[in-house]
């Protein structure tokens, strides 16, 4: 039996693991995403047992169509959950804004997952503050185990107070494990007669419609002060004049470093189930007698800045310090070490940690120069390395490098990298052709050339490139299709003719949405062709209009095509250099820079685990010193 | 007892710490941890923490707690594992080297294993080198690396009992040959540390 359809038992589980089991114990019936780090695996989760189960799932196209199956589900009384990454919550915020006027039916838990130090981001920030904006509950677990028992309890919040629910994790949360106890699988519920004539569900600011429920949403939230004041994830721990407030994976952090400075009778700790809204009692209570709080949290100071408004207006004098005052560092990912230096400061003691971490980081700073740096680099075989060196190449021989790049979010950001660097400016999902477009209508000497994926395409790109055919844009389009989002673990995407539950779909061919958007240049070429993908790149950027040039490089991702071909029992080519024929020119290591390629002495070598067999090198070579090893 | 595993994406390290932790359950301890395995296919740099015991709040092993490093990469183990290691801590490095990308373009030297292992000595005299690797190939296997490691690691430190680890296996692994491969791969594991201890030779 699949584990994950267990009722009983333990199970050592991620956070997203835990998340997904919490939905499915709470008999969830939609679960809609867009893949992202860190949240990616709950939907992957459910998915692995949503027949099983009658679990409907998808990918969305974007976070805000997620949003909106989400919703469509959760008004028809089922309960609906939807997961995003913290910058997917920003797309979502324009139709989670009204949702939040009508409510809803089902329960409906909206997860979002933040990204504190911005490992895999493109930004660093707090959507906490999107609760605030929304004016909804924002539940913080702050591990795997009370991430289940939330979700569970944010659908029937959800259904009590008949508004979404925010769950917000982080990464360390998502990505953290514990042992998990198991419970009941419920069946899922059949859906219930959606009325019609059901007024909430028109949300519009006509005959003061969106007034009426806006009020309605204040009521709603008043109710919710007061459920926060008793929820089960509340921890009031009275020991001494110290006093700590904090949620979620800030609660793990604070009682870390209370516990390496020995200072527990010495501290107060008050754990906030919810970050918003904050429970006024409770928190008048903890704060009457105490002078000082440290507001620990991630990443923002959300906490810190309710906090000190609310104790103004209880009249309390206690100061409330954190990381919106300097007592915590204001960026990056909270880290033990940072708690104990703050704590040892306010409580006066050094017990010898803060020395610790002072010796090694000097430890640390002395051996730097043995420390060579592990890029994340582009894997053996990737297409888009092969796009890069075409266009480059191409670039080189017409436009001399007049060429400025917009580059997009996903694997072939790594253009930014030596030797390519084909990435000048970056920001959101879509960004890279409304940018070009911009720089293109500054008349400019440089030619705009936008670089973006296939997934994001769908997901962003196609608003934008609607504008440049309608504003005339003189620019580059280039999609690299690598036929998955690569970035997050190659899952499938409109254009790939495959659903996440594994059905086939109807396969959205990228040419022909292209054309159909009234783009006069089109053209489709294989990534792996480099000689015929550098033709059509000059030819491309010799394009003068009217409206923008759209190359489509297309190459199935190396990581899939490998997975596909060992499930197949296909051997995957391999390549070999010819010592004899080398002449050590530098090109194949230098200019294309696989990392299957070995620099020896005075000549190349191929390493056989790493070459993935796609060739290029081989074609590239001046001197056909490449071949395929038989 | 908290152990950090590091090394680079494809040596195993996401599934050792599972089985590292579900041996602590079948032990009936406390266990949690964290991964960070983002960089795993693009040739980055792969971390788990692995914590047991009560009392154990955040997921990530603060600097100078980690009773254990299992180092599967050496270059990786200097980098994430100076600054975790406890004082007296046990390193085990396991002395099979990945290149990384600069060093492959040949714009980077590999440090000498030597220069990366030496650094440890300030903090602890506890630091083992084991071909786990070559354990693993020699077993027709090079994932079960990790499993190697484990097995040495059960002889060395016994907190966990042999036989823990042997339901860890059972609980992580499906597959009835792979599950034979990491039994055996954690005798050899067991046996290059029954070895060691009798021989007082670290490496």
């Amino acid at each position: 039996m699949k584990e994950l359809l267990r009722e009983h038992g333990i199970l050592y589980l991620s956070g997203n693991e835990a998340i997904a089991r919490g939905a499915i114990e709470a008999g969830v019936s939609v679960v809609t995403s867009y893949p992202g780090n860190p949240i990616t695996e709950i939907t992957e989760t459910i998915a692995s047992v949503a027949k099983d189960l009658g679990i409907y799932v998808e990918w969305s196209s974007n976070e805000k169509v997620a949003i909106e199956v989400a919703a469509g589900a959760a008004i028809a009384g089922l309960r609906s959950m939807t997961a995003m990454k913290h910058v997917g919550l920003n797309w979502a915020l324009d139709p989670l804004m009204c949702i939040n006027h009508s409510g809803v039916n089902g329960g409906m838990v909206v997860v979002v997952g933040d990204d504190p130090g911005s490992r895999s981001s493109q930004n660093e920030m707090d959507s906490r503050f999107l609760g605030l904006l929304s004016e909804l509950v924002v539940l913080e677990p702050s591990g795997p185990a009370e991430a289940k028992e939330m979700v569970k309890y944010g659908f029937e919040l959800s259904e009590k107070l008949k508004t979404p629910v925010i769950l917000r994790s982080v990464q360390r949360v998502s990505h953290g494990y514990e042992a998990v106890e198991l419970k009941p699988i419920p069946e899922r519920p059949k859906p219930v007669a959606f009325d019609k004539n059901d007024e909430r569900f028109l949300v519009t600011g006509a005959m003061a419609r969106s007034i009426r429920l806006h009020r309605m949403l204040h009521e709603k939230l008043e109710r919710a002060k007061e459920i926060v004041e008793k929820l089960p994830f509340n921890v009031v721990r009275k020991n001494g004049e110290i006093g700590i407030i904090t949620a979620g994976l800030g609660y793990n952090i604070a009682m870390e470093a209370v516990k390496l400075l020995g200072l527990t009778d010495r501290v107060s700790v008050l754990k906030l189930g919810a970050s918003h809204p904050l429970p006024r009692s409770l928190i008048y209570e903890f704060c009457k007698d105490l002078n000082h709080i440290l507001a620990v949290e991630e990443v923002e100071p959300f906490i810190e800045l309710q906090l000190k408004a609310l104790l103004k207006d209880l009249g309390l004098n206690c100061k409330v310090h954190g990381r919106g005052t300097g007592a915590l560092p204001p960026v990056d990912e909270l880290k033990v070490e940072d708690v104990v230096r703050t704590l040892s400061k306010i409580a006066g003691v050094d017990p010898g940690y803060n020395a610790v971490v002072e010796e090694r980081n000097m430890l640390v700073e002395s051996i730097k120069n043995v420390l060579v740096s592990r890029p994340l680099t582009m894997c053996p075989g990737c297409p888009h390395r092969a796009t890069f060196y075409a266009l480059k190449t191409a670039v080189v021989r017409t436009l001399k490098d007049n060429v400025v790049y917009c580059g997009d979010i996903g694997c072939y950001s790594f253009a930014s990298q030596p030797p390519f660097r084909l990435v000048n400016v970056k920001y959101s999902m879509g960004a890279s052709i409304g940018v070009a477009i911009g720089l293109s209508k500054t008349h400019l000497p440089y030619k705009p050339v936008a670089l973006i994926g296939d997934s994001t395409f769908f997901h962003a790109g196609i608003p934008a490139l609607i504008d440049a055919v309608y504003n005339d844009a003189n620019i580059l389009v280039v999609i690299l299709d690598n036929m998955v989002v690569g970035m997050t673990g190659q899952q499938p995407d409109p254009g790939t003719g495959r659903r996440l539950t594994g059905e086939s779909a109807t396969r959205i061919m990228l040419e022909d949405l292209v054309k159909a958007l009234g783009v006069k240049f089109v053209r489709v070429a294989d990534s792996l062709r480099v000689k015929e993908l550098q033709k059509v790149f000059e030819e491309a950027l010799s394009y003068q209009g009217p409206g923008p040039a759209v190359v489509i490089s297309r190459s199935l991702c190396t990581l899939e095509k490998v997975r596909q071909m060992r499930r197949s029992g296909l051997s995957i080519p391999k390549y070999r250099v010819i010592v004899e024929k080398c002449k050590n020119c530098g090109l194949c290591t230098n200019a294309f820079a696989c990392p299957a390629l070995i620099q020896r002495e005075n000549y190349v070598e191929i390493s056989e685990i790493e070459c993935a067999g796609c060739g290029v090198c081989a074609e590239i070579c001046p001197f056909d010193a490449i071949v395929q090893a038989s | 007892m908290n152990i950090l595993l590091v090394g680079v994406g494809g040596q195993g390290i996401a599934t050792t710490a599972r089985i590292l932790a579900n041996a602590a359950i079948a032990s009936k301890m406390m266990v949690k941890g964290l991964e960070l395995v983002g960089g795993a296919q693009r040739g980055g740099t792969v971390v788990s923490h692995v914590r047991i015991g009560e009392d154990q709040y955040s997921p990530v092993i603060p600097p100078g707690n980690a009773d254990v490093i299992l180092g599967f990469e050496p270059l990786e183990t200097l980098r994430l594992g100076l600054q975790i290691v406890k004082n007296n801590g046990l390193v085990i490095v396991n002395t099979y080297i990945v290149r990384p990308l600069t060093v492959v373009l040949g714009k980077d030297k590999y440090p000498d294993i030597d220069k990366l292992i030496a650094p440890f000595y300030n903090i602890t005299r506890n630091v083992h080198t084991l071909n786990a690797t070559t354990i693993a190939k020699n077993l027709g296997a090079p994932a079960v690396t990790g499993t190697v490691m484990l097995g040495y690691l059960s002889a060395v430190v016994k907190k966990i009992p042999y036989e823990a680890f042997v339901k860890g296996i059972h609980a992580t692994l499906k597959d009835e040959k792979i599950i034979k491969i990491n039994l055996e791969a954690l005798d050899a594991g067991r046996k290059a540390a029954e070895r060691m201890l009798s021989s007082g030779d670290r490496s």
